[in-house]
C-alpha cells in the first residue's frame, strides 16, 4: 500500500514537473527592442514593440488608478502610429503587473517576470512594492528603474540604474508652503497626526523639522494603527494636547481622513486642520459631516490640474482621461510622475538605451512638467550621489473658500528642494556640490524660499 | 494624565464597543452552531454600510428603512453563501470550509475595491449635534449606534428564544441530539448563517451615519471582532457583548497612553486573559472535534 | 508482483529525482524563482501539516517564518555574522519565544491554540513594524548571498539547489520523527486526544515537543526565505500568509502530510502566475478557483489523484483511505 502510494505519487510529481518545465520553456527574454533601435523605413504602422514595466498593486485604489492612466499614455502612443524614437515607430507595451501591498515575495515575481521573461528594460512608475527588493532584480539585469520610494534603501551610489523618480526626499516644500500658510494665520502649535506606515515613519520627523523652519512649535506626532475603526479616542487626544494646527501629513485613506475630521469635530476641536489630500467629492462627504464653516479657511495639497495648470498637454490628458474612465480620480495622479520623466528621456535622447537614458537622466539639468506640476531630478552630495537620481516632485495648493476648494498656486520645485536642504540639515554637503557644479537652475515658478534663507 | 479626560476616554471605548459587538456576535454565532469560522464576515459589514448608503442617497428612502433593506440584503447573502458553497464543504472538514470563506472574502473585497476603488461614501448624520455632561463629548448619532446595536441584540435574544432560534443552541451543543430531536440540520444551519451575516449587515447599517464607509471597512475591523471573540469567548453571546465594550475601553486606554504600539498592548491583555479564562470572560471552551 | 512493483518504483522514483535535479536547466531563472518560493512555501505546508498530526492547527506560521528571517537579518547585519551561522540561532530563537508563549496556549486545547495562533500572527508583524529596532514598516535588508568557500548562493540555481537542500532536510527529519517512536505517540494523539491520555501518553509535553520542532523548522524556511529574497518586511509576514499556508495544506490534501503541501504550494505558486494576465482580476480568479478545489475536491488534489489512480495501477488491492476526516490517521510517512 505504502509502495502504491509513493509511486503514484512520485509519478504525478514528475509529470506535473515536467509539464511545468516544458509549458515555460527557457523564458528567455522574448524582447524585440534591441538597444539603440536599429534605424529602419518609417513606414505606417510601428516596427518594433517597446515594453515598459510598471509595479503596482492592483488591490489599492491608487495602484488601480495609475493603471487607466498607464494604459492610456500607451494607448495615445499607438493611435498617433507608435512612438517615433530615433526613426523608429514602435508599439507602447505597458506591462502593469501587481506587486502586491509591501510584499517582498510578490514584488520579487512581478519584476522577475516582468524582466527575465517579458524582456522589459525600463520599468517606470511603482506604488507600494518593495523597493529594496526591486533593484536586486533591476540593477544586476541593466535595467533602468523609476519608481517610488519612500524609504533611503534605493539611495546608494553603487546603483547605476536606479532613478527616484518619486520619492519624499525633497517633498518638504510643500508641507512648508501649507505650514506657513497656517503660520500666517496665527497658528503656533502643531501636532502631526498620522497612520502607522512606512510613509509616516520615514516622513513625520521630516515633516516636523519643516514646521519648525516654518515657525511652528511641533508637538511629538500622533499615529494611530492602520486598522483604526473608529476616531474618537484620536480625536480626544488631540483634542487634550490643545494644539492650534493638525497635520494629516500622510492619511492616504480617503475614509480615514474623513472620519478623523469628524471625530475631531465633534470632541469640538475648533482649530486649525491640515487635510493632507482631498478632492471636491471628497470635500462634499466632509461637508455633509460637519458643515460648510468647519473647513472654511484650510489648506491643502491636492493633484486636479485643471484651474492652475497652463500646460494645454497636459489638460488634454486630463480631458482624455475622463472621456476614457469617467471623473478624474486623486489617487493615481500624482505616481505617474515618472513617466513624464521617462517620456521626456528618451524624447531628447531618441533612443531607448538603457545606458543612454540613464546618463541623461543623471545629469539633467531642467524640471520636467508633469500633470501635478513640475518635477525635477536632483544630486544627492550628502549621501555620495553627484548624479542627479532623486526627485522633488511638483504639488498644487488649494484653499477651502465658501465649501469650494479654490486652487492657489503651485508649490515650487526650488522650494521642494531648498526647504527639504535645509530641514535635513544637509547644507553644508550640498553647499560644497554647488561650488563645484554650480546652483540647479529651477524652472519659473513663485517660491517662498530661496537661497539666502539657508 | 488629566483626570477630566478620563470619562471621555471611557465613554469613546463604549461608543467603539457598540459596533464590535454586532460584529462580534454574528460571528460567534456562526462559529458556535455551524463551526463555520466566517473569514468573510467584515466583507459583509462592509456590504451592510454601503447598502444602506445606496438606498438612502440613491433611492432616496429613509434611513430606517436603509437598515432593514440592509439586513435582509446580507441575510440573504449570507444564506446564499451557505447553500452555494459551504453545504458542501462543512462535510469534508472545519478547515476546508475556513478556506472557502477566507476566499468569498477575498472576492467580495476585491470587487469591491474594483466598483468603489478608495471613493469613500456617507450618509450625513441622521440625529446631528452632540451631547454634553460636564466636559463629556458624546455625539447624538453614536448614540443612536448604541441604541441599536441594544435593540438589534435584545432581539436576537428574543429570537433565540423561538422553537428556529433553540433548535439552534441545540444544535451548537450537541449536533447529533439534535438530529434525533427532529431538528433539520441543514434549515438550522442555514439560518444560523443568514442571521450571523444579517448582524454584521445590520452593523454596517448602523454606523453608516456615523463612521465613512469604504471597501477597506471590512477587513480592518475583522481583526477587532476577531479579538472580542477571543475575549468573549466562543459561541458565548452574552461574552460576545461584555468582550465588545471590555475590549473597545481597552483600545480607547491602550492609544491615549500607548498610541499606535496600543495593539500590541491589547495582543498582550488578550494573551494574558486567555491563559487565566481559556474560555473567554464568559465562554466555556467548546467541544472540539478530535478531542 | 513484489519485484515488479519494487521495480517499477524505484523507476520512477528515480525519474522523479531526476527531474527534480535538472529542473533549473529546463528552465529559464524566472521559472526557476517560482519552484524558489514553491519550496518555501512547501516547507511552511510541511510544517502546518506537521503540527495537525497532533490536532493542532497553527495560524501563526507566517509569524515564525518571520521570527527565522528577522533574526537571520538582523544578526548578519547588526552583528556581521554568517549565514550559517544565523540558521541555528533562528531556529532556537523561534523555539524559546514559542516555548513562552505555547506554555499558555497548549494545555487549553485546540480552539485556544488557534484562536492563539492568531493573535500571535498580527501581535509579531505588528512588533517588527512598529518597533523601530526591526527596521519599521520599510523592513530590514541583507546584502551579501550565503556563500560556502568559492561558492556563492547569488544565482537561481544555486539557490534552487540551496532550496532543496532546505526541503530535503526538512522531509528528512519529519519522515524520520513520524517513523519514530515519538511519532507514533503524535498520531495516537491526532486520532484521539482521550484515547491517547488514557494508555498514558502527556498530551500536552507530546504536542509542546511537536510545535516547537515546527516552530524550528518555519525559522530554518525563514532563514532560507533570506538567503533568496534579501529583504524581510512586515507585511510579508501577516495574518493572510498563514491563512496561504492552510491553503497549501488543504489543496494539496491534508492527508498526505509529506507530499500534500509540496503539491499545494506548487499549485499556488504557479497559479496566480499564471493569472498575471487578469491583472486586477487575478485575486477573484484565484479565489474561485480555489472554492472549486475546496467543494470538487475535498480530499485535495493528492486525493482526487490517488483516486484516480487507482484502476489503473493499483486495482489489486483495495486502497484503505481515511475518508475525508483531518484528524484521523493521514496516509504517508
Amino acid at each position: 500500500m505504502k509502495k502504491r502510494y509513493w509511486i503514484v505519487m512520485a509519478l504525478a510529481l514528475a509529470l506535473v514537473l515536467g509539464v511545468l518545465g516544458v509549458a515555460c520553456g527557457k523564458d528567455e527574454p522574448t524582447t524585440s527592442t534591441d538597444a539603440g533601435g536599429a534605424v529602419t523605413t518609417a513606414g505606417a504602422g510601428p516596427t518594433e514593440t517597446l515594453k515598459i514595466g510598471a509595479m503596482v498593486s492592483l488591490s489599492t485604489p491608487q495602484g488601480l488608478e495609475m493603471q487607466k492612466w498607464l494604459t492610456m499614455f500607451a494607448k495615445i502612443k499607438n493611435e498617433a502610429g507608435g512612438w517615433d524614437i530615433g526613426g523608429t515607430k514602435y508599439k507602447l507595451d505597458y506591462i502593469i503587473y501587481d506587486s502586491g501591498i509591501s510584499d517582498t515575495t510578490q514584488t520579487r515575481s512581478a519584476y522577475e517576470k516582468a524582466v527575465l521573461q517579458d524582456g522589459v528594460k525600463h520599468i517606470v512608475c511603482t506604488w507600494t512594492d518593495v523597493p529594496a527588493v526591486a533593484v536586486t532584480v533591476t540593477e544586476p539585469n541593466e535595467v533602468l528603474w523609476m519608481g517610488l520610494d519612500f524609504s533611503p534603501d534605493t539611495l546608494k551610489p553603487e546603483f547605476n540604474y536606479t532613478i527616484r523618480a518619486q520619492c519624499l526626499s525633497f517633498a518638504l516644500g510643500a508641507a512648508y508652503n501649507m505650514q506657513k500658510y497656517y503660520v500666517d494665520k496665527g497658528a503656533k502649535t502643531s501636532v502631526i497626526c498620522d497612520t502607522d506606515t512606512l510613509q509616516s515613519q520615514v516622513g513625520n520627523a521630516n515633516w516636523a523639522k519643516s514646521g519648525e523652519l516654518a515657525g511652528l512649535k511641533e508637538l511629538e506626532p500622533i499615529t494611530f494603527p492602520n486598522d483604526t475603526a473608529d476616531f474618537a479616542p484620536v480625536a480626544t487626544k488631540i483634542k487634550s494636547l490643545d494644539v492650534d494646527l493638525v497635520e494629516f501629513a500622510y492619511v492616504n485613506n480617503p475614509d480615514q481622513l474623513v472620519n478623523l475630521i469628524r471625530a475631531l469635530y465633534d470632541v469640538g476641536y475648533d482649530k486649525f486642520i491640515y487635510p493632507g489630500l482631498i478632492d471636491p467629492e471628497m470635500l462634499a462627504n466632509i461637508i455633509s459631516q460637519v458643515g460648510e464653516e468647519y473647513v472654511e479657511g484650510w489648506s491643502g495639497m491636492y493633484y486636479d490640474p485643471r484651474g492652475i495648470q497652463t500646460d494645454p498637454e497636459m489638460l488634454a490628458l486630463v480631458d482624455r482621461y475622463e472621456q476614457e474612465y469617467g471623473e478624474l480620480s486623486q489617487e493615481g495622479i500624482y505616481w505617474i510622475g515618472p513617466w513624464f520623466l521617462f517620456e521626456e528621456a528618451v524624447n531628447a535622447t531618441q533612443s531607448i538605451d538603457v545606458d543612454v537614458l540613464t546618463e541623461y537622466l543623471k545629469s539633467m539639468d531642467h524640471g520636467v512638467n508633469t500633470i501635478c506640476g513640475y518635477t525635477q531630478l536632483f544630486a544627492r552630495p550628502d549621501v555620495g550621489i553627484m548624479g542627479t537620481v532623486d526627485s522633488a516632485p511638483g504639488h498644487y495648493m488649494y484653499e477651502i473658500l465658501d465649501g469650494q476648494m479654490v486652487a492657489k498656486r503651485t508649490v515650487s520645485v526650488k522650494d521642494q528642494y531648498l526647504v527639504s536642504i535645509k530641514a535635513l540639515g544637509v547644507v553644508e554637503p550640498f553647499q560644497k556640490y554647488w561650488e563645484e557644479n554650480g546652483r540647479p537652475t529651477f524652472p519659473e515658478e513663485e517660491s517662498l524660499f530661496d537661497f539666502s534663507d539657508l | 494624565m488629566d483626570l477630566s479626560l478620563f470619562p471621555q476616554i471611557l465613554l469613546n471605548g463604549l461608543m467603539i464597543g457598540g459596533i464590535y459587538a454586532l460584529i462580534a456576535s454574528g460571528f460567534t454565532l456562526i462559529l458556535g452552531v455551524i463551526q463555520v469560522f466566517n473569514f468573510a464576515q467584515g466583507q459583509f459589514y462592509m456590504l451592510g454600510a454601503f447598502i444602506a448608503i445606496a438606498v438612502v442617497t440613491n433611492l432616496g428612502l429613509p434611513y430606517p428603512v436603509a437598515i432593514i433593506v440592509a439586513l435582509l440584503a446580507t441575510a440573504i447573502l449570507g444564506a446564499l453563501l451557505y447553500f452555494a458553497v459551504i453545504q458542501w464543504t462543512t462535510r469534508s472538514g472545519f478547515f476546508n470550509t475556513m478556506l472557502v470563506t477566507v476566499a468569498f472574502g477575498t472576492i467580495v473585497a476585491q470587487t469591491a475595491m474594483l466598483s468603489f476603488g478608495s471613493r469613500e461614501a456617507v450618509l450625513p448624520p441622521v440625529v446631528p449635534g452632540t451631547l454634553s455632561l460636564g466636559g463629556v463629548t458624546i455625539p447624538n448619532g453614536k448614540l443612536v449606534v448604541i441604541a441599536g446595536a441594544v435593540v438589534v441584540m435584545a432581539a436576537l435574544h428574543f429570537f433565540m428564544k423561538t422553537r428556529i432560534g433553540v433548535s439552534m443552541l441545540a444544535a451548537s451543543e450537541n449536533r447529533d441530539v439534535a438530529s434525533l430531536q427532529g431538528i433539520n440540520p441543514k434549515r438550522v444551519f442555514w439560518i444560523t448563517m443568514a442571521v450571523g451575516c444579517g448582524l454584521c449587515g445590520v452593523a454596517g447599517a448602523l454606523v453608516a451615519p456615523v463612521l465613512a464607509a469604504s471597501g477597506t471597512m471590512g477587513s480592518t475591523i475583522f481583526i477587532k471582532a476577531l479579538l472580542v471573540v477571543l475575549v468573549g469567548g466562543t459561541g458565548s453571546m452574552s461574552g460576545a457583548l461584555l468582550a465588545a465594550f471590555v475590549v473597545g475601553i481597552a483600545e480607547s486606554f491602550a492609544f491615549h497612553f500607548v498610541g499606535h504600539l496600543g495593539l500590541l498592548v491589547i495582543f498582550v491583555l488578550v494573551a494574558i486573559l486567555i491563559f487565566f479564562r481559556p474560555g473567554g470572560l464568559l465562554g466555556k471552551p467548546l467541544p472540539v472535534p478530535g478531542e | 508482483m513484489k519485484t515488479g512493483t519494487d521495480i517499477t518504483k524505484k523507476l520512477v522514483f528515480a525519474v522523479a529525482v531526476a527531474v527534480v535535479l535538472a529542473l533549473p536547466w529546463m528552465t529559464g531563472p524566472y521559472t526557476t524563482q517560482l519552484f524558489i518560493l514553491t519550496m518555501t512555501y512547501g516547507m511552511l505546508g510541511l510544517s502546518f501539516a506537521f503540527t495537525i498530526r497532533v490536532g493542532l492547527p497553527r495560524f501563526d506560521s507566517a509569524a515564525w517564518w518571520g521570527v527565522g528571517a528577522y533574526t537571520t537579518a538582523i544578526l548578519m547585519t547588526k552583528a556581521d555574522m554568517s549565514f550559517w551561522l544565523t540558521l541555528p540561532i533562528a531556529g532556537i530563537v523561534s523555539m524559546a519565544v514559542g516555548f513562552l508563549i505555547y506554555r499558555i496556549a497548549i494545555p487549553r486545547g485546540m480552539m485556544v491554540f488557534l484562536m492563539f495562533g492568531m493573535v500571535i500572527a498580527l501581535a509579531i508583524q505588528q512588533l517588527f513594524g512598529s518597533v523601530e529596532f526591526f527596521g519599521g514598516w520599510g523592513g530590514t535588508e541583507v546584502i551579501e548571498a550565503p556563500a560556502i568557500g568559492g561558492l556563492v548562493f547569488d544565482g537561481k540555481r544555486e539557490l534552487y539547489y540551496l532550496g532543496l537542500g532546505f526541503l530535503g532536510f526538512n522531509l528528512i527529519c519529519y519522515y524520520a520523527l513520524m517513523r519514530s517512536r515519538i511519532g507514533r505517540s503524535w498520531n495516537a494523539i491526532g486520532q484521539s486526544v482521550k484515547l491517547a491520555s488514557s494508555v498514558g501518553i502527556n498530551v500536552v509535553r507530546y504536542r509542546m515537543a511537536n510545535v516547537l520542532i515546527s516552530n524550528f523548522f518555519l525559522a530554518l524556511t525563514g532563514s532560507f526565505y533570506m538567503a533568496f529574497s534579501l529583504v524581510a518586511v512586515p507585511a510579508t509576514f501577516g495574518l493572510d500568509k498563514s491563512l496561504n499556508v492552510i491553503m497549501y495544506v488543504i489543496i494539496g490534501g491534508i492527508a498526505y502530510s509529506l507530499l500534500g503541501p509540496l503539491v499545494g504550494a506548487l499549485i499556488l505558486a504557479f497559479v496566480p502566475e499564471y493569472m498575471r494576465v487578469a491583472a486586477e482580476y487575478e485575486s477573484i480568479i484565484t479565489a474561485v478557483v480555489i472554492i472549486l478545489v475546496v467543494i470538487f475536491l475535498p480530499e485535495g488534489v493528492l486525493g482526487w489523484v490517488s483516486g484516480r489512480a487507482r484502476p489503473w495501477l493499483l486495482r489489486r488491492r483495495p486502497w484503505v483511505r481515511s475518508v475525508g476526516s483531518k484528524n484521523k490517521e493521514p496516509e504517508s510517512g
